[in-house]
């Protein structure tokens, strides 16, 4: 599916559609970089989100959304490409260290990131997130897993439940 | 909120991108994550490959392929109708099944999974560069390891391969095959392009080369029919090679379900019948088990039957008959349903 490109105009000016923040925070960003999330695309290619209009997002704050659209902007020229099949092996390098960079943050922006991603639906930014938890996952136990993720220690009820279920598929801690 | 409060979708996308070992472990970290692993069946080998649900079959002339399956009812049902995947033919071309692996068809440049009703359409195949350029015969072939979803997205490749007629006589001394280097045209379901792929550079690899090149057709499970051959095979030779027809007795009924399709229908066997198997007549081997000691045969009546070598039992798996009539069998695929359906899924979108 290629971005959409109704509203480009004639001239070769980007259209440009406004999102605001939870906060408050208005950023103007290229419409085709917005429409990577699939729930925006649908009000973009309505003709939302231009002029003073601005269209809210009230679960994604300014810190969050600007982190987002970093992403949306470094992809969208390669989404515009339908997969970019034109790409060179350069771009697509350029790309993944983008990505590797891009994830190498704080748990907690990291959550965030994962939350926005999966409200606003962005289908590159979700995979991208979710590889990065499994790989902090990869190779740990169960409680280190816990640790990792910053769960809260399991109660002695919750602690019995996991020493049952290990027994389950005991070819995994050999 | 933190991660322990992920919703369930999140939670499937991470944990459907784990091996079995880390997955099994992750579904000890907590009530949520193990309800996940349980209902998305993340663990369980159901979706994988693991029965035979039909025997695709290519038939000679303008006819689309036939589907030979046991009728089922149940909710999980394969489309054996693959003309429904591809855009229209111009008449009097058909879709022709051209391979198939573990549970995907290649099916007139769409990758087909019937048990899932989905597709993909393959972009064109840039031209060819290099050692092969000029040839214009391919064969494309298709090839998707199941097992290597656990551990990461799942993922197909179609690789173009050159498809070379030998006259020995007109072959130059000293002349090689495959060329060094051997780039060919791979595509990838996980970059959704064709890329050039350099297959065999040492020139002492190339015994090997070949041998793979020709084995890639055993992968895609593509058997021909001997009927297709100049030579009928007769059955009672046939036998005495296999050890058919070592104790009458021994070609009871099955007791065992050939796992043939997913309703557990139990199968007509050869008790049920009125008329005895004929094995004095002409037969022809349409496919084979992928993973039993199992033959499928089809006898001189149009009907199927699965011999197993191990119990030497028969077993009747139904008719086949060709819709239209003075059309020849072409090539069977025994095709194994794979039931995720993640693997087109994120493609189609594309």
């Amino acid at each position: 599916m290629a971005a959409p490109e109704s509203g480009d105009g004639n001239n070769g000016a980007a259209r440009m559609v406004t999102l605001i923040s939870s906060d408050n925070t208005r950023f103007e960003v290229e419409a085709a970089a917005a429409s990577l999330s699939q729930t925006l695309q649908l009000t973009i290619l309505d003709g939302g989100g231009g002029g003073g209009d601005g269209i809210p997002l009230p679960n994604v704050d300014s810190a969050t959304l600007s982190k987002v659209l970093e992403y949306c902007i470094k992809h969208a020229p390669a989404a515009a490409n339908g997969g970019a099949p034109n790409a060179t092996a350069v771009d697509r390098a350029e790309l993944e260290r983008f990505d590797n960079e891009f994830v190498n943050i704080d748990q907690s922006v990291l959550y965030s990131l994962i939350m926005a991603a999966h409200n606003l639906e962005i289908e590159g930014l979700q995979s991208l997130v979710a590889k990065k938890v499994a790989d902090m996952i990869k190779g740990k136990s169960p409680m280190e897993i816990r640790r990792t993720l910053g769960f809260p220690d399991p109660t002695p009820e919750e602690q019995a439940e996991m020493n049952a279920h290990m027994l389950e598929y005991g070819w995994a801690y050999e | 909120m933190g991660m322990d409060q992920l919703p369930e979708d999140v939670v499937t996308g991470i944990l459907s991108r784990l091996a079995r070992r880390c997955l099994a472990r992750s579904r000890v970290v907590c009530r949520e994550w193990r309800a996940t692993v349980d209902a998305r069946r993340l663990l369980r080998t159901d979706g994988l490959p693991l029965s035979v649900g039909g025997i695709f079959v290519n038939v000679r002339g303008p006819a689309p392929a036939e589907f030979l399956a046991r009728p089922s009812k149940g909710p999980n049902r394969i489309s054996g109708r693959i003309q429904d995947y591809v855009q229209p033919l111009p008449i009097p071309m058909c879709p022709y099944v051209e391979g198939c692996c573990n549970g995907l068809l290649l099916v007139d440049n769409n990758v087909v999974n019937p048990a899932t009703r989905q597709w993909a359409r393959l972009p064109p195949c840039p031209p060819i560069h290099g050692e092969l350029e000029g040839f214009d015969d391919y064969k494309e072939c298709l090839v998707f390891d199941p097992a290597a979803a656990v551990s990461s997205p799942p993922h197909y490749e179609v690789f173009l391969v050159p498809y070379v007629y030998i006259d020995v006589n007109l072959v130059e001394e000293g002349s090689q095959w495959p060329p060094s280097p051997c780039v060919i045209q791979v595509f990838s379901s996980r970059t959704t392009r064709w890329e050039e792929e350099r297959l065999f550079d040492e020139d002492n690899n190339k015994r090997d080369a070949m041998d793979a090149n020709s084995e890639w057709d055993s992968d895609n499970d593509s058997i021909r029919d001997i009927i297709d051959c100049d030579e009928k095979l007769d059955f009672g030779s046939v036998a005495s090679i296999f050890g058919l027809d070592e104790d009458d007795n021994k070609r009871d009924a099955m007791d065992e379900n050939l796992e043939w399709d997913s309703d557990n229908d139990n199968f007509r066997d050869i008790t049920d019948c009125d008329e005895k198997l004929d094995f004095g007549s002409i037969a022809s081997i349409f496919g084979f088990h992928p993973f039993r000691e199992v033959i499928f045969l089809r006898m001189w009546n149009d009907r199927i039957v699965a011999y197993h070598f191990n119990t030497l039992k028969v077993q009747e798996l139904g008719e086949f008959e060709v819709e239209y009539a003075g059309r020849v069998i072409a090539e069977a695929f025994v095709y194994t349903p794979f039931w995720k359906r993640e693997l087109l899924m994120e493609w189609i979108k594309g």
